[in-house]
């Protein structure tokens, strides 16, 4: 998948990563969050102190703030969880009260007709069918608590209903606090209840079944393919199946009966054998088609001597069939018996009637005999649901370097033209590579034992590919991979050359997750690749020293390229379950949410109630668009900021075009420097919406990562606590005006 | 203000509101269910005649209203950030979801033809190159294609969508470099053609009952055609009607093409190439074609009829004028006399004098000089001019149709598709594909000469000798349609001249100087690249294949003259490869007796007025 902004680890997240090389550096969230508290604390007295001051004088205005840190530490000390709990309760029955359950009725709403809307031939509909659910959720699930939250306390301040609960012995930091967590509470049962639709809106919605495409006598059209082979040279069968949802498979039989389908539209199916039987096409069977291929083909007039040749061929299979299926169908002796003796009579009279010529009696005798056989010699197969549909990879991604073409070490690869530069290419035939190094490969994560590993340590690879010439457009392009002995420090100071194993050549395959594995034993190369061939080498004890696993690709196939970013190739440790990971999709709405309630409560402590839900949902555009804001500030994205592009949008200019000099020109410059100056500002302290959005990983099929959560989490917490404290604050200087 | 002046104010509200209504009615009347008997309101009646009810468009699909009513009339802005949108997603390779939107944006604005055709494009022809699978390639062309025919639903009149269908059906599966993958998968994909809107299927089926690309585009063109003559259909066919009728029959000789260059070389492909001939001559070359000048119609087939007929009527007036030529020289004589001095100088001057100044005052004075007959007949004495006029205006008229037959018979190269037709169906032709496309096999395998059959025994030509025997036949059918040349289609033979230049080099020989094709080399330098005017060169070669012809003769009837001296001392000239060696004297060959041999240079001269029918080069001979 594409993952334009690294995940960082947590300690990462919280105290920075210096920039290196191309890579820019990150500020830890942790002193951030410092840096903001102290900011607002100061900001926060400053003004208090003002206010005080212009009402009190100087003086009597140091004591008054003292006095007023000193009220809210009483009221922090003495919050009581009981009274939070009244009035949290309060604000679920009043949320009750509220009809916020029409969102879910609502949500409902929507899910019964957005199949209409999907796209039905989709090539990803598991993708299509995620997006939805999570985006309509994320939408009405804000809308919810945006309104819940803004209009809550001021319509109890103008309907005064408010004393009912501040003339209780209630402190207001309670108030506030109970009112997130009970809007939260409710948004919370909201939220679990769609999770659980949707899971099942989309499960219903990309079930589908196939079964085998048979012909008119319902025997599967399946051909025996070479390709498919067992261990004693008995080859398997493929085969076309039935249509269903805008799609089809071919199916792989292998010769011991089980098999799998190909993948389309992101999954495929499990073949089962209903019957025990491993052999889907009976030699009578065979014979029957060639008889009447035959029949057709000489419209009608058969060599007596050519049915009967294929007769014999009939009689002595079908009673090997019959017996070795009494065998595999667990028959007992007395059922084959009859069977058999039900085919020899039919049998019979086939010949009978071949004999005097009776093609349609022949035939039609053929086909009873057939019949017979069909159902104790053929087997059966079902398809089974589709897989690997709904599924949640757990990749361990890797540091990502490369070569340039002449092997020397590079910042990036080469730009093939592309606008987007999100990945870079590598030259065939040259020195060029990409090289990942993952760490904490280890044996005991990595075994052979483990059913999952046994072939070796299960590399997926997302490569592109660039071709500057049309080459062989039937095959794809080579690559190779090598892995790189992990040398240390030392070893490298001391000028050790690694072990490079012998490469894995593979055509590079787009636009799906082509699994490779790097086996557990290697045959590798001294020097670096240039001394003698050492046969049998341990992956873990010659290669990955210290659990550090290097991985050199390169393209084989001169003048033409390989596209390639960090998150292209990663080691796959396993699939999380695709439910936990849908609800933890959910996870990132619900803490969106406690966001927009943490402002909308905010904002509804000093503002009336549409102001209120205007401001949180600028505070949700604003963060949502921190970016955005960010580029225009800074000038990467044209046009200039919302005065400019206004007056560009009336006079049909586009973004670059000159608005000549003047005055006015140099006024609206200076305005939007001042607007987009808020801006920033504003998207700086409010929380990154755009960010904590997760729906891509679970609609690609990726587990989303334990630390994004985790630090999703920290940043829902974080603003919660400030928030309610600002919130607190606000109220108390309401109640004091008052 | 009274509570009576308040009751009065509205009352004459609600009576121009009542007023209002009635022009209102009017106007907005439903029509009934006989349209002919309760035609409805002018609204309803503009709607109809203009195809804009939703009705007469195409389908009407709920989810489309629906979407377009929920975006509360922003579904301008919506479908601005959805195309926004679905650029972003083709920027990031997001394909899946560029599709998705692209559908959104469909359902919004299901009636924008351009939309249809600007993204179906897209998909097929721009996003379908991104994957290096030729398989997921050819995905996305059907994905174009599918979002194309979803558009006719929608706009089951409009002659453009049934147009580009054509199109795409064609030459996107048809001329791709993954063409031949492309066939392969098209033909196997009964998924695919089960969505073709088409109700009998034996149209598109091949010979071997196959749904072929080629005639799938040629169907759809037809359905352009057949909507763009009834009178719902959409009076936009975003072509000019020349190119627009040509393209059925342009689909029947590309897969007359297509089916001969993939191997077919029997009755089925010449019967093709014949249908094809009489569709482009007759079906397309009869039909009338509407010309930028209104109400001007011309048949493209319809030339030498007019030529016809503007010599009859060029014969009638001149045959009016006691001495024609007499007059048109005295009014040439006035117009010269009337030239300025300089004008006068640079055309008395030789061409090969002029200075480039001169050559375009001479250029323009020759035109100038001209003298029509029209300006003739001005001149006529009175008791003819009359008819001499009436007889003038109609020339004009048939000059400038002819003239404009010309000049769309170039557009879409008349002449060269119906010779084309022609020559494919000869059996020079037939044999010559068959031998190239053999031969080009045999190189593969590298079998390059004569070899023995391990069945039949049988000795068989290699690569090297069916490449001569096609390239004799192609020269054979060059020479016969010379206007073949004319063509990029003989670049293809480069291609296979190559290949015969490597056998030869592998087994050491060089390319004879009698090649049959070396007049492909000279129209084509060492890139490929056109090198002058074929139809120039074409008629050099045809002088010298003559000149190297008699050069044979001679040297054949040289050599079985008995009277000849030199014949009683050496055997006539064997043919390398027979049982018995070549003589070891060079002497036998008259071409080396020869003290001074001109080179090949020396005939491909000949003087440019003269006929290389009747006056070949003199002496003709070779090194």
């Amino acid at each position: 998948m594409t993952l334009e902004q690294e995940v960082l680890t947590l300690s990462q997240w919280l105290f920075g990563v210096p920039a290196s090389g191309s890579t820019p550096g990150h500020f830890g969230v942790l002193w951030a969050f410092a840096l903001v508290l102290v900011a607002l604390v100061v900001v926060v007295l400053f003004v208090a102190y003002l206010a005080f001051a212009m009402q009190y004088g100087p003086g009597e205005g140091f004591l008054r703030v003292g006095r007023m840190l000193r009220i809210a530490w009483t009221d922090l000390a003495s919050i009581s969880p009981r009274r939070i709990f009244a009035m949290t309760w309060l604000a679920f029955q009043e949320a009750i009260r509220m009809r916020v359950l029409v969102a879910f009725g609502v949500f409902v709403f929507v899910m019964l007709f957005a199949s209409w809307y999907l796209d039905v031939k989709t090539d990803k509909p598991a993708q299509l069918y995620m997006g939805v659910v999570l985006g309509w959720t994320n939408l009405l699930v804000l809308i919810l608590a945006l309104f819940l939250s803004s209009f809550s306390l001021p319509n109890d301040i103008k309907n005064r209903t408010i004393y009912t609960v501040v003339t209780k012995p209630v402190r207001l930091g309670e108030v506030i606090l109970g009112r997130m967590i009970g809007f939260t509470l409710i948004g919370t049962l909201i939220l679990a209840i769609m999770c659980i639709s949707s899971y099942i809106f989309v499960w219903r919605g990309l079930s589908h079944s196939h079964r085998l495409a048979a012909d008119n006598e319902g025997i599967p059209e399946l051909t025996e393919d070479p390709t498919i082979e067992d261990e004693d040279g008995h080859h398997g069968w493929s085969g076309l199946t039935s249509e269903s949802d805008y799609h089809r498979h071919t199916a792989y039989i292998n010769p011991d009966g089980t098999g799998y389908t190909d993948v389309q539209k992101g999954h495929r199916h499990q073949i089962f054998n209903v019957n025990g039987l491993s052999k889907p096409i009976a030699d009578i069977t065979e014979s029957a088609r060639t008889l009447r291929r035959a029949q057709e083909a000489t419209e009608g007039d058969i060599d007596p001597a050519y049915s009967r040749q294929i007769f014999r061929r009939v009689i002595e299979t079908s009673s090997r069939l019959v017996g070795e299926s009494q065998t595999a169908a667990g028959r007992s002796q007395g059922e084959a018996k009859q069977l058999y003796r039900d085919l020899a009579s039919t049998m019979e009279d086939v010949q009978t009637a071949a004999e005097a010529k009776k093609l349609d009696a022949t035939i039609d005798k053929l086909c009873q005999a057939q019949a017979i056989v069909n159902d104790v010699a053929i087997a059966r197969f079902v398809i089974g649901p589709p897989i690997d549909q709904l599924r949640a990879r757990m990749p361990q991604y890797g540091r990502l370097s490369f070569l340039d073409r002449a092997g020397l070490p590079t910042d990036k690869g080469v730009n093939v033209g592309n606008e987007w530069t999100y990945r870079s290419y590598i030259e065939g035939g040259t020195g060029a590579a990409a090289i990942w190094t993952f760490e904490n490969i280890t044996p005991d994560r990595f075994s052979p034992d483990n059913p999952e590993f046994e072939e070796g340590v299960p590399l997926d690879l997302t490569l592109r590919v660039f071709r500057t010439y049309k080459g062989d457009i039937e095959k794809g392009i080579l690559g190779r991979i090598q892995v790189i002995e992990a040398l240390s420090e030392e070893d490298v100071k001391a000028g050790k050359q690694p072990l490079v194993s012998e490469p894995q050549i593979f055509y590079a395959q787009e636009f799906t997750a082509d699994r490779k594995h790097i086996p557990y034993k290697i045959d590798a190369r001294d020097k670096g690749g240039a001394g003698s061939l050492q046969p049998d080498l341990n992956l873990f004890e010659d290669f990955a020293h210290d659990g550090r696993l290097i991985v050199r690709i390169q393209c084989e196939d001169r003048a033409q390229y390989f596209g390639a970013a960090k998150p292209d190739v990663y080691v796959w440790t396993g699939n999380n379950y695709f439910f936990v990971n849908f609800a933890k999709g959910y996870c990132t709405i619900w803490f969106q949410m406690v966001l927009v309630i943490c402002f909308g409560v905010l904002f509804s402590t000093f503002l009336s109630g549409p102001v209120a839900m205007l401001a949180t949902a600028m505070s949700y555009v604003t963060g949502y668009f921190a970016q955005f804001i960010s580029d225009v500030t800074s000038g990467e994205l044209e046009g200039g900021g919302p005065l400019e592009s206004m007056i560009r949008l009336f006079y049909q200019k586009n973004t670059v075009s000159d608005l000549g000099e003047g005055a006015s020109t140099t006024a609206v410059y200076g305005m939007d420097s001042i607007m987009l100056g808020i801006m920033t500002l504003f998207s700086y302290l409010m929380p990154d919406y755009g960010n904590l959005q997760t729906s891509s990983f679970v609609a690609e099929g990726y587990n989303i990562p334990p630390e994004l959560m985790t630090q999703h989490m920290l940043t829902t917490l974080a603003y919660f606590l400030v928030v309610a404290a600002l919130g607190y604050m606000v109220f108390k200087s309401r109640e004091v005006a008052a | 203000m009274t509570r009576k002046a308040a009751f009065i104010r509205k009352i004459v509200y609600i009576s121009i509101i009542a007023v209002l209504l009635i022009p209102l009615s009017y106007l907005s009347q439903p029509s009934g269910y006989n349209v002919r008997e309760y035609p409805g309101g002018m609204l309803d009646r503009m709607r109809r005649d203009n195809n804009l009810s939703q009705s007469s468009l195409g389908e009407v699909d709920p989810t489309s209203e629906t979407m377009k009513l929920a975006t509360l009339g922003m579904r301008g802005v919506a479908t601005t950030i959805l195309w926004q949108q679905a650029n972003e997603h083709k920027k990031k390779e997001n394909w899946d979801q560029f599709a998705a939107v692209l559908r959104q944006i469909s359902k919004l604005q299901p009636h924008f033809i351009q939309v249809w055709i600007f993204q179906a494009w897209n998909q097929s022809y721009n996003v379908s190159v991104e994957f290096d699978d030729y398989e997921y390639r050819y995905h996305w062309v059907k994905k174009g294609i599918d979002y194309l025919i979803e558009g006719t639903r929608f706009n089951q009149n409009d002659v453009r969508l049934q147009w580009q269908l054509g199109w795409v059906f064609g030459h996107k599966i048809g001329r791709s470099d993954e063409r031949q993958q492309f066939r392969r998968l098209f033909k196997k994909d009964d998924m695919f053609h089960e969505q073709l809107p088409f109700e009998d299927m034996r149209p598109v089926q091949d010979f071997q009952g196959d749904i072929d690309n080629w005639l799938v585009g040629r169907e759809f063109f037809l359905r352009a055609i057949a909507l763009a003559e009834s009178p719902k259909g959409s009076k936009r066919w975003g072509q000019s009607p020349v190119l627009f009728f040509s393209e059925p029959t342009m689909q029947s000789i590309n897969y007359s093409e297509t089916i001969v260059e993939e191997g077919e070389f029997s009755n089925y492909a010449t019967d093709s190439w014949k249908e094809a001939g009489r569709e482009w001559t007759e079906d397309y070359g009869r039909r009338q074609i509407e010309t930028s000048v209104d109400g001007l119609y011309i048949q493209l087939a319809a030339m030498d009829e007019r030529e016809k007929e503007r010599d009859d009527l060029i014969e009638q007036i001149e045959a009016m004028f006691p001495d024609f030529e007499a007059l048109r020289e005295e009014l040439r004589q006035e117009k010269y006399d009337a030239l300025t001095d300089k004008e006068r100088e640079a055309y008395d001057l030789p061409a090969d004098e002029r200075n480039d100044e001169q050559v375009g005052i001479a250029y323009s004075v020759e035109k100038r000089l001209e003298v029509k007959h029209e300006e003739v007949i001005e001149r006529a004495p009175q008791e003819i001019k009359d008819k001499g006029l009436r007889l003038g205006v109609q020339l004009s008229a048939l000059n400038r149709r002819i003239g404009f037959i010309d000049s769309y018979r170039s557009i879409v190269n008349y002449q060269y598709w119906a010779t084309r037709c022609d020559a494919e169906q000869t059996e020079e032709m037939i044999n010559a594909r068959r031998d190239v496309h053999e031969a080009a096999k045999l190189y593969e395998q590298a079998v390059l000469t004569e070899y023995t059959d391990p069945i039949t025994d049988e000795k068989k030509p290699g690569a090297k000798q069916l490449y001569e025997s096609a390239f004799k036949n192609f020269a054979s059918v060059f020479e016969r349609y010379p206007v073949m040349l004319d063509n990029p289609e003989t670049e293809d033979l480069l291609v296979h001249i190559d290949d015969y230049r490597t056998v030869l080099g592998q087994l050491e020989e060089d390319l004879p100087e009698d090649f049959d094709l070396r007049i492909i080399l000279e129209i084509f330098d060492a890139l490929g690249q056109r090198r002058g005017d074929a139809a120039e060169l074409a008629k050099r070669w045809a002088v010298r294949r003559e000149a190297l012809r008699r050069i044979k003769l001679e040297e054949e009837r040289a050599a079985n003259d008995p009277t000849n001296p030199r014949n009683a001392e050496v055997s006539p000239p064997t043919v390398p490869g027979d049982d018995e060696a070549p003589s070891d004297s060079t002497s036998s060959d008259p071409r080396n007796t020869d003290p001074s041999p001109p080179t090949v240079s020396d005939v491909d001269q000949p003087e440019p007025e003269s006929d290389p029918r009747t006056t070949p080069p003199s002496p003709p001979e070779v090194e």
